[in-house]
């Protein structure tokens, strides 16, 4: 099925996701939807499988224009998304996931949903038990739910939006042998959404460039990794060069720890960090590094082992009495956890500024004017939190952090950030780096971890590997650890 | 100060957008209500405002009656604040009038009322506290919701009235105290209207307190901030548990007393009586509503909703109509204007997309 | 004959629980879509005063459980539409709407006390009445028992034997997800509270026309939260619900046993709203977890299962579809 999108443009407010953008994609290809955090990928796909409708141009499957309604319409001519969280209902099983939508009369028929599921799954590589519980299961396994479920209902297109986020080197061998079978056998159409350059260039026959809503450029594949990257950025991105620094003292020491997480439990931890050190926490998704964080953070008690901050012990404090002692904790989820939207930037600094009973509104308003200087923040300090920008409120956050920390601990520093919002924010980390405070931090990013680490600790399972020399490691090497794979 | 004074202004062109049309319809449907059961909707109009700013012992009753609303307001502007929902308010204030009772059933003839007054408020606070605490505790220890866990205990706390009323503490064959002696009442300033000067001290005073805290301490800027994104404000430093617990207790205190009030003022009867809270919690919980949570305007609609019952009471005796009619057009009044809200601001969104 | 009474107290406690079992079940629909109906109590009452209203004026019981049926509805959807169309807190809207519905039910009633009111018939169903014990109990009873029960097992079986239940289901965890599967979200939410407010009015009419068989309004004012806690305590699940409401339900009758032997009745009447307090506790508080740490793995199932109280993760948030104004 040929799939032409013309003059596609989405505005929301004053922001142009998507502008004037065409492009013809061919049966039986794999195609790449190129760019960085906020070029507009998603935004042009999820108008594509019918989840949001286009403010102007068209859409035409084998010539013929279509409009969609909703997903399901999208999904009856054949073109379905994989979200990067995939869209299931967690507290049901795989089965009832799968026979959620299935066109069948008023009494679901069991055994034959089991079946296609079963027969679906095979064909893919898939191994997927249809009694577990959705919410048991990790990204990857979510993942191929969703893909055998909307094969099974006839999909012909299939956009995986950021797939490999979040999932092992071994998943993700499976997904990619699994979609150039499709591919060739089967003729099946597949669009990867991406901004990871090594996956394109593994997968894909043909890529579009898209760059701030516009299509930039198209190339076929292969070719070379510096004309990508030029039509990414515009220009080839510089690496922030980290200086070498002195490993100062030894500020926490975690021992033997074992945590209760959501699902399984972290195990005999031990580690030691010191001033000046920045660790990077990898891992798949709830394979306990968040459940660690929390833990050096006070918001989780640990059921063994001791945390010893600066020579105390601390295993028994609470997220508050960490907070005294120059612990702090920024969450990945910046306005559900981090800032409350409804408030000023001022009452933000207020809130966080030492004082008496008495709110001194005037020196708040100074503090606040200054902070927004010094952190370019675009934003008054009359502005309500919520309307700032993803990386304005990400600049909020670290300037509210006190400025002498001994620890900070961060859940995913650059989430959802543009190239330039997150090399601004490692800068201001390394910044702290190199006034002596230590750092631990997690992202689903292998590029990320890989850069800034001095030291990475790989989760799995709820157990802890140490990669002394990330130097020395490369990312598909790291990809495997992350896999449970022994390297 | 300029900033906080500019959304002000807002607010009241807001107010007035959605309260006047939302009157309006209300008076409607309230007077077709009325024509329903054939009663002339405009002679009831005539008999409320007469009944109830008519005279000045008719407007010094209005004034006093607004008084206990205006307490329970003023703790709920904190609760809400926090964004809690202080419906076991009700309770509260029925635990202060019980616990001021506890000293005025006790008191005689000769007793000195300069003690015994002060007396009856401390108790009547720490009976409201206690029983706000219970809520509290439950929310924050039992992950218990605080309005299930307040609907519950305004209910215990009626059945704990009735207990008392019809058990120890029965005096005569009606479920009642005896009338209480001079000294435990709150006196009149003059002779003939029910004004009471402690009274109107203690709500006023209790009021400003509470403006303040919210405007311009840290302890009502924490307040703000949970009451807006909990998990945000405890990672940013709120003790919020803790705050759950003072919030709540200092508007049990401030429902406490204004249980007291039902029981002591002038225009109360005297006695402790089943009922004798009344609905004030709740229309405390309505007019918070009405004036989405901003303290600066909760007088004026406390004055505006104590209207309310003082002219029914002169409908009930002139044209017989039943007294909840008043609490119809109160709560009419509140849903209204949520609507009126609602329709706002989905014109305004539909006229910011042409 | 101690045998008799104990029959006589259960086939009681069926019956008198049927109202708050229409109720709650009615409840749980609505909050299964995602919707929470705190308006329940208000519209309690107000439905039965519809339901007594009609029905003594027309003499039937049939028109005062359809009249009784369409307030619930129509005070249900007020709520759903105020969250849907106008963006308004569930809670905030609810909790007004419990108050007029209440203020209207005591106004308009005034003039209904004391008036006489209309028994619904018993049905006494051959054959199955015979079954000893379980006869007696279940198939002797009237025609709003016999509806209640019938809405338990209909709710059980639609919410998790059906294709349009399972869709139920994720409309009320996942939006999105039923979104994405071609369920219009809005459309149902409606629908399944205009539903559960029907069933919420025919309890209403249960207890004027039959319980009570007259308008009293302190009879009834209350037990709307408390049907509101039981669909917390039960889970979510209908079987679970209705035996809270059994539960509530003995308890009354041995309430009313006690106060016989000298117990003030107006601590008696407490004890419906301790349970209601202790029921929440139960299922709430950290007590599961503490509960799961003594147990052996091998129980842990079967222990969540009876005990846990999860609500459907989207009760009470709007729904808007991404990129459409």
């Amino acid at each position: 099925m040929r799939v032409e999108l013309e003059h596609i443009t989405k505005t929301f407010g004053k922001l142009r996701a998507n502008d004037d953008i065409s492009m013809t994609l061919e049966g039986g290809q794999i195609y790449a939807i190129l760019g960085e955090n906020g070029a507009g990928k998603s935004t042009l796909m999820k108008i594509l499988s019918g989840y949001q409708p286009a403010d102007s141009g068209r859409i035409l499957l084998d010539g013929k224009e279509v409009a969609f309604e909703t997903p399901a319409d999208a999904l009856a001519y054949g073109i379905g998304m994989l979200h990067q969280d995939p869209l299931d209902v967690p507290v049901l099983t795989v089965l009832e996931n799968f026979a959620l939508g299935r066109r069948e009369g008023l009494l679901p028929n069991r055994r034959a949903a089991r079946a296609a599921l079963a027969d679906h799954a095979n064909r893919l590589g898939f191994l997927l038990n249809p009694d577990a519980y959705v919410d048991g299961l990790t990204i990857g396994e979510r993942q191929q739910l969703e893909i055998v479920r909307l094969l099974s209902l006839g999909a012909r297109v299939l956009i995986l939006d950021e797939p490999t986020t979040g999932i092992s080197a071994e998943q993700k061998d499976t997904l990619f042998k699994s979609l150039k079978r499709l591919v060739a056998d089967e003729g099946l159409t597949v669009i990867l959404v991406s901004h990871k350059l090594e996956d394109v260039e593994a997968l894909c026959s043909h890529v579009y460039v898209l760059r701030q809503g516009k299509v930039v450029g198209q190339q076929a594949m292969p070719c070379s990794t510096d004309r990508l990257v030029a039509l990414m950025f515009g220009q080839s991105i510089e690496r922030t060069p980290r200086p070498p620094i002195e490993r100062g003292p030894l500020v926490l020491s975690v021992q033997n720890l074992s945590i209760p997480g959501r699902r399984l439990v972290v195990r005999n931890l031990n580690l030691d960090v010191h001033a000046g050190e920045v660790i990077g926490l990898a891992g798949l998704d709830g394979s306990g590094q968040n459940a660690f964080l929390r833990a050096c953070a006070g918001l989780q008690p640990p059921t063994e082992g001791r945390i010893v901050l600066v020579g105390q012990d601390v295993t028994r404090c609470g997220y508050h009495e960490m907070v005294r002692r120059g612990v702090a904790y920024a969450p990945a989820g910046r306005l559900e956890e981090g800032l409350v939207a409804g408030l000023t930037l001022t009452e933000h600094f207020a809130l966080a500024m030492p004082g008496g009973a008495w709110v001194n509104w005037k020196a708040a308003q100074q503090q606040a004017e200054k902070r927004i200087a010094h952190y370019n923040i675009r934003g008054r300090p009359e502005s309500l939190i919520q309307t700032l920008s993803g990386g304005n409120q990400q600049r909020t956050l670290l300037a509210l952090l006190p400025s002498d920390l001994k620890l900070l601990l961060m859940e995913n520093p650059t989430r959802g950030l543009d190239v330039e919002s997150a090399r601004w924010v490692w800068t201001q980390l390394l910044d702290r780096r190199a006034q002596g405070t230590a750092i631990i931090f997690m992202s689903p990013d292998l590029d990320e971890i890989m850069e800034y680490s001095d030291r990475i600790v790989v989760f799995f399972g709820g157990q802890a590997t140490l990669v002394d020399d990330p130097a020395q490691t490369s990312v598909s090497q790291l990809g495997q650890l992350i896999g449970g794979k022994a390297v | 100060m300029t900033t906080l004074i500019r959304t002000s202004t807002n607010r009241v062109a807001n107010l007035f957008v959605t309260l006047l049309p939302a009157l309006f319809v209300v008076l409607v449907l309230i007077g077709m209500i009325l024509s329903s059961i054939d009663k002339d909707p405009a002679l009831a109009a005539r008999n409320f405002i007469e009944g109830a700013i008519g005279s000045d012992a008719r407007r010094a009753d209005v004034l006093m009656m607004a008084l206990p609303m205006l307490l329970c307001a003023s703790g709920l502007l904190l609760t809400f604040t926090a964004g809690l929902w202080n419906i076991g308010v009700e309770g509260q204030v029925t635990m202060g009038a019980i616990f001021a009772t506890i000293i005025a059933k006790e008191v005689t003839s000769d007793a000195n009322s300069l003690l015994v007054i002060p007396a009856e408020f401390i108790l009547a606070m720490i009976g409201g506290a206690l029983w706000a605490a219970v809520a509290a505790i439950l929310k924050t220890k039992g992950n218990v919701n605080e309005i299930f866990g307040g609907v519950a205990l305004n209910f215990i706390a009626t059945n704990v009235l009735i207990y008392l009323l019809t058990g120890p503490w029965k005096s005569g064959t009606y479920p009642q105290t005896a009338v209480f002696e001079q000294p435990a009442l709150l006196p009149r300033l003059m002779p003939g209207l029910s004004l009471s000067l402690p009274a109107i001290l203690v709500a006023v005073t209790s009021f400003v307190l509470v403006f303040f805290i919210l405007r311009g301490t840290r302890w009502g800027l924490q307040l703000k901030a949970m009451g807006k994104s909990e998990r945000s404000a405890y990672l940013l430093g709120v003790r919020t548990s803790r705050n759950v617990l003072l919030s709540m207790m200092l508007c049990g205190a401030l429902a406490g007393l204004a249980g007291a009030l039902l029981v002591l003022s002038p225009i109360a009867r005297g006695r402790l009586l089943t009922g004798v809270s009344g609905g004030v919690g709740f229309l405390g919980v309505l007019i918070v509503m009405l004036v989405n949570t901003q303290a600066t305007w909760v007088p004026i609609v406390a004055l505006f909703f104590a209207i309310v019952p003082i002219g029914t009471l002169k409908l009930q005796n002139s044209m017989t109509l039943d007294a909840s009619l008043g609490n119809v057009f109160q709560s009419a009044l509140v849903l209204a204007v949520l609507l009126a809200n609602g329709i706002r601001s989905r014109l305004q969104k539909s006229a910011s997309i042409k | 004959m101690a045998d008799n009474t104990f029959i006589n107290d259960l086939s009681g406690i069926i019956r008198g629980g049927a109202p708050l079992v229409l109720a709650a079940v009615g409840e749980t629909f609505t909050e299964r879509s995602g919707v929470v109906n705190l308006a329940l109590d208000g519209s309690l009452m107000l439905s039965a005063l519809a339901g007594f209203a009609v029905g003594i004026n027309t003499q039937s019981i049939l028109l005062g459980s359809l009249a009784a049926m369409l307030v619930g509805a129509v005070v249900a959807l007020i709520v759903a539409a105020s969250s849907i169309e106008l963006k308004q807190s569930q809670v905030a809207v609810g909790f007004v709407l419990t108050l007029l519905c209440r203020d209207l039910a005591v106004f308009l009633g005034t003039s209904y006390r004391g008036r006489p009111g209309l028994p619904a018939p018993n049905l006494v169903i051959p054959i199955l009445s015979d079954i000893p014990l379980i006869g007696p109990i279940f198939f002797r009873q009237d025609v709003f028992t016999y509806l209640s029960l019938l809405a338990i097992i209909a709710a059980w079986f639609w919410i998790f034997r059906t294709k349009p239940g399972l869709a139920l289901r994720s409309v009320g965890e996942r939006p999105a997800t039923a979104f994405a599967r071609g369920a219009n979200v809005n459309r149902l939410r409606y629908l399944y509270t205009a539903l559960g407010g029907a069933l919420v009015g025919l309890g209403g009419a249960a207890y004027t026309l039959n319980v009570t068989t007259k308008w009293s309004d302190s009879d009834i004012s209350g037990n709307g939260w408390i049907a509101l806690a039981i669909v917390i305590f039960g889970g979510w699940y209908p079987l679970r619900v209705a035996l809270g409401v059994y539960l509530v339900a003995a308890l009354r009758t041995l309430a009313t046993g006690w106060q016989a032997s000298g117990v003030p009745i107006a601590l008696l009447n407490a004890i419906p709203w301790l349970l209601m307090v202790g029921t929440l506790l139960a299922v709430s508080g950290p007590y599961l977890d503490r509960l799961l740490k003594v147990l052996p793995p091998g129980l842990h199932p079967l222990v969540r299962t009876v005990l846990r109280a999860k609500p459907p993760a989207a009760l009470g948030t709007i729904f808007e579809q991404e990129g459409r104004s």
